[in-house]
């Protein structure tokens, strides 16, 4: 066997970090191989969003996660490095070289399997002038809102926390868009924004909170008692996305709806897009050195996931949104089933 | 130790911590039990056919084996056993059995079974086919589909009848789906809204509040039909439609859960019903009882290929499981002392079931399951006989905290019991008020009513309990027994006629840095007010 030839995981965030404590927690030395200066990857600056309860968002659990790997023995890793090159012996993969991110100095790491969780990117919603990101005051993204809560900064967003503010979430951008090539749907953000807007009710009770979607997507074992919470705060749940942000004369921000056939205009203080989930930067740069495909949408889904053979390159793994977009605990269920199949072909590793 | 991934189908020589026990019926059992042996350990597989199956897979017809490979030398890797009904199953000492079993222990129990399907039948005035997995659109017909009536239809439930109403489409049938919301949250699922949607399949969208109404006609021959009328609220139109099918698609319902389940499972159920709480601590497939998982439709989870993911989560964790319990020396994680007089108290608050009891004719013995006990210390803090002591954070520990407040701490000095898991990272990171003295507690739940006396005795002006958010504690329960002891002592102070904010517990998450700096500076702000005015009040009376 390779007692001494970790699994290299690249990735430092929700799945990476879960797929190296399952690994660890089951005898198996590995590596995590980190881009960015800490690890927790985009979750890291979530917020969380419990009101006088937890609402379930999962973030904590990379707090969990990052406190196991760091007190595991049986677990190294590289803060500031990614993957330059595969080395293989045959079939069998033998190091993973990997570069300094600041410096472009190169090492080597001894490695028997390679795990692929390098993430997703955040949508920039600039790409469309409509939205009025970056160019109207008061529409931000979910993730800056998020950034905000979570470092006790939302006065930088709203002056006055403590005077009412009539405030949007839109949800859906960047996700279930052909035009851009993401015609599929980012899976966590309908129940992000929920959560988000449940927290800042509770903070703020003085504040007017909507949320217009297409589709509504909130499932999961606290989805009756999120909705049930959203209608007794009197979060206004409303179908259908406006399709466009003008700056009205009072500075305040004016959107037009459809319903039943009629337009209907409102304004509010503060929009938030919920933006979706794309693929990571240096995506085809991570499948070719791998030799990994990527799907229509440029994420290392497998279809079905399981569907062909469960590694898409032998020694190969994949774990969390770099393969399909999705929420926390669906990341971290993807990052089990990786550990799993690790498991199973380790001694042909 | 087996070695991972070898040939799994010689149960007699394994050590029993390796063996686990599916219990359970359907897909949801077979992937259950394929997932344990892919990662090397020995599973017997007791099919309960009493237990619902109902999960959904795409209809593609992927098999399961291709989620799951299993390789094994020879026939089915897994020891088979088949009851009617659940058999009960009890814990003896670190293991669990099947009552009136065999002899066989097992290291884990891992319930696998499906769920059933609700329909709304308020909000569907009349009783329609509830759409089933198995439910073929053989012939090309006028299908429809009422999704969301008074309730969101599970996703996959959802998803499938797209699939089915696509099938019927393409073979020349007419599909209507009426819904609220299009389950496109579910692998591939916006790609087959659009194909659906281009193929010529019908969606019409409606309001909460305002769903089809259906009612039976005469069809063609001696046939039935339906005609359905709804108004799309998109456009605001009405539509009027007949159908020779109409089925609705509901939504996960657990199967009747027996009180043998629930027992085994530590009642660690969901607001639904659903095995498993909603805790995030247990979104893996792991049960708070240690040694207990649950997989499949029963969790709530229908997708077949969640499920399968789930199952391979639950086969990594049961796997590190057997390897804690089976290699984690002897050594008591909670001390017993002579005062125990066996009133069970900690055995029934344990929230990882890992308190057993030796009964012995001469004197019974409370003892911790090493590997489940997670050294809380709930039980040492509601025994009222104060017979018990976590050896990982011995109550010396605590006294000589308290000794040197009652020595060396200056006036107007408070303590803060934080719990470790959400406190201890975010100490460091705060500006904390002067005065502040911080002990970390494992779980909020180890600091006792008695602990909080003895701490405003030693000479705290106040006590400040931080526990992780109600929901989110890893000992379950652990933060809101915190919360109710400071409540209780509130209770007793103003009936004593003291109406001092003395002592408060509150709560974080270790990501919430800002909010933890604010609630230790709020609750000296309170503190100091209180300490002001009762000096001016001192000073009028003189």
């Amino acid at each position: 066997m390779n007692k001494n030839r970790p699994i290299v995981i690249l990735g430092g965030g929700v799945a990476g970090l879960a797929v190296a404590d399952a690994l660890a927690e089951n005898g198996l030395p590995c590596m995590i191989v980190e881009r960015e200066t800490a690890l927790g990857g985009r979750v890291k600056n979530w917020a969380c969003t419990a009101t006088d309860r937890c609402l379930g968002c999962y973030c904590c659990k990379v707090d969990d996660l990052i406190q196991s790997v760091r007190s595991s023995d049986m677990v190294s890793v590289q803060l500031g490095w990614e993957v330059a090159r595969l080395v293989r012996d045959g079939s069998k993969i033998e190091s993973v070289g990997i570069r300094s991110v600041q410096t472009g100095e190169e090492k080597v790491a001894d490695a028997c399997a390679v795990v692929a969780a390098v993430g997703f990117e955040p949508y920039n919603p600039s790409e469309k002038g409509f939205w009025g990101y970056k160019r109207l005051d008061g529409v931000a993204t979910l993730v800056e809102l998020n950034e905000w809560v979570q470092s006790g900064n939302l006065r930088s967003f709203v002056s006055d926390v403590n005077q009412p503010l009539r405030i949007a979430f839109f949800q859906c951008v960047g996700s279930r868009d052909r035009s851009i090539g993401a015609n599929y749907c980012s899976e966590y953000c309908c129940s992000a924004s929920l959560r988000m807007a449940l927290h800042l009710r509770y903070s703020y009770p003085q504040w007017d909170i909507s949320l217009f979607y297409i589709d509504l997507q909130i499932a999961g074992k606290m989805a009756g008692a999120l909705l049930k919470d959203a209608r007794s705060q009197g979060i206004h749940l409303i179908q259908g996305v406006p399709g466009e942000i003008i700056q009205a004369d009072d500075g305040r921000l004016s959107v037009v709806n459809v319903k039943n056939g009629l337009n209907a205009r409102e304004e509010f203080d503060k929009i938030i897009l919920s933006t979706g989930q794309r693929p990571a930067r240096g995506m085809n740069s991570v499948a070719e050195i791998l030799g990994l495909k990527l799907n229509e949408f440029g994420f290392i889904s497998q279809s079905h996931a399981g569907s062909q053979e469960h590694a898409p390159a032998p020694g190969v793994y994949v774990a969390g949104t770099c393969a399909e977009p999705g929420n926390i605990q669906k990341t971290l269920l993807s990052a089990g089933r990786a550990a799993a199949l690790i498991l199973a072909d380790y001694s042909n590793l | 130790m087996r070695g991972v991934g070898s040939d799994c189908s010689n149960m007699e020589s394994v050590n029993p911590f390796f063996r686990v026990l599916v219990l359970g019926n359907g897909l949801c059992g077979e992937l259950a039990a394929r997932a344990l042996c892919a990662v090397g350990l020995s599973c017997t597989y007791a099919q309960v056919s009493e237990l619902p199956t109902t999960i959904y897979s795409r209809l593609s017809h992927e098999t399961f084996a291709e989620h799951i490979p299993v390789s094994c030398s020879d026939g089915t890797p897994w020891t088979t056993a088949a009851f009617d009904k659940m058999p009960s199953v009890k814990r003896e000492g670190p293991f669990f059995k099947i009552d009136g079993g065999a002899e066989d222990l097992f290291g884990a129990v891992v319930f696998a079974f499906g769920a059933s399907l609700g329909l709304h039948s308020d909000a569907i005035p009349m009783k329609v086919a509830a759409f089933q997995q198995t439910t073929p659109p053989a012939i090309p017909q006028r299908m429809g589909f009422v999704l969301d009536a008074g309730r969101d239809s599970d996703r996959y439930a959802a998803i499938s009848a797209v699939e089915a109403a696509l099938e019927n489409q393409r073979k020349g049938g007419a599909s209507y789906v009426f819904f609220r919301n299009a389950p496109v949250a579910v692998t591939g699922g916006e790609l087959l809204y659009d194909q659906a949607k281009k193929a010529g399949v019908c969606f019409v969208r409606y309001e909460e509040g305002r769903e089809p109404i259906i009612h039976q006609i005469a069809g063609q021959g001696n046939g039935l039909a339906f005609r359905i009328q709804a108004v799309d609220s998109v456009i605001g139109e009405p539509i009027d439609i007949q159908c020779d099918a109409i089925y609705g698609v509901g939504f996960a319902a657990p199967g009747a859960i027996q009180d043998a389940i629930y027992g085994i499972a530590n009642y660690d159920v969901d607001q639904n019903g659903f095995l498993l709480s909603e805790s995030i601590h247990c979104g893996l497939g792991q049960s708070f009882g240690r040694g207990v998982f649950a997989v499949g439709g029963c969790t709530g989870t229908l997708g077949l290929q969640q499920i399968a993911s789930q199952a391979l989560s639950v086969a990594v964790k049961a796997r590190a499981w057997a390897l804690r319990a089976s290699s984690l020396a002897s050594v008591d994680r909670i001390s017993v002392n002579d005062e125990c007089v066996r009133c069970l108290t900690c055995l029934r608050i344990c929230p990882h079931s890992a308190i057993s009891v030796n009964y012995a004719p001469a004197r019974s013995k409370i003892t911790s399951l090493t590997a489940s006990c997670e050294q809380c210390g709930l039980c040492v803090s509601e025994c009222p006989q104060e017979a018990l002591d976590l050896i990982g954070f011995p109550q010396k520990g605590i006294e000589s905290f308290l000794a040197d407040i009652r020595q060396n701490a200056a006036e107007g000095s408070f303590v803060v019991y934080g719990c470790e898991r959400s406190t201890s990272d975010l100490v460091a990171k705060i500006g904390a008020p002067p005065g502040a003295l911080f002990l970390a507690v494992p779980c909020a739940g180890r600091v006792s009513e008695s602990l909080l006396w003895a701490t405003l005795n030693a000479g705290a002006s106040g006590v400040l309990v931080i526990g992780c958010h109600p929901g989110n504690c890893a000992s379950r329960y652990g933060t809101q027994w915190a919360g109710a002891r400071v409540k209780e002592i509130w209770r007793k102070l103003q009936g004593m006629g003291i109406a001092a904010p003395v002592i408060s517990y509150a709560t974080t998450s270790a990501r919430q840095p800002a909010r933890f700096e604010t609630l230790l500076h709020e609750f000296k702000r309170s503190l100091d007010k209180h300490a002001a005015a009762t000096a001016s009040r001192n000073e009028n009376r003189q």
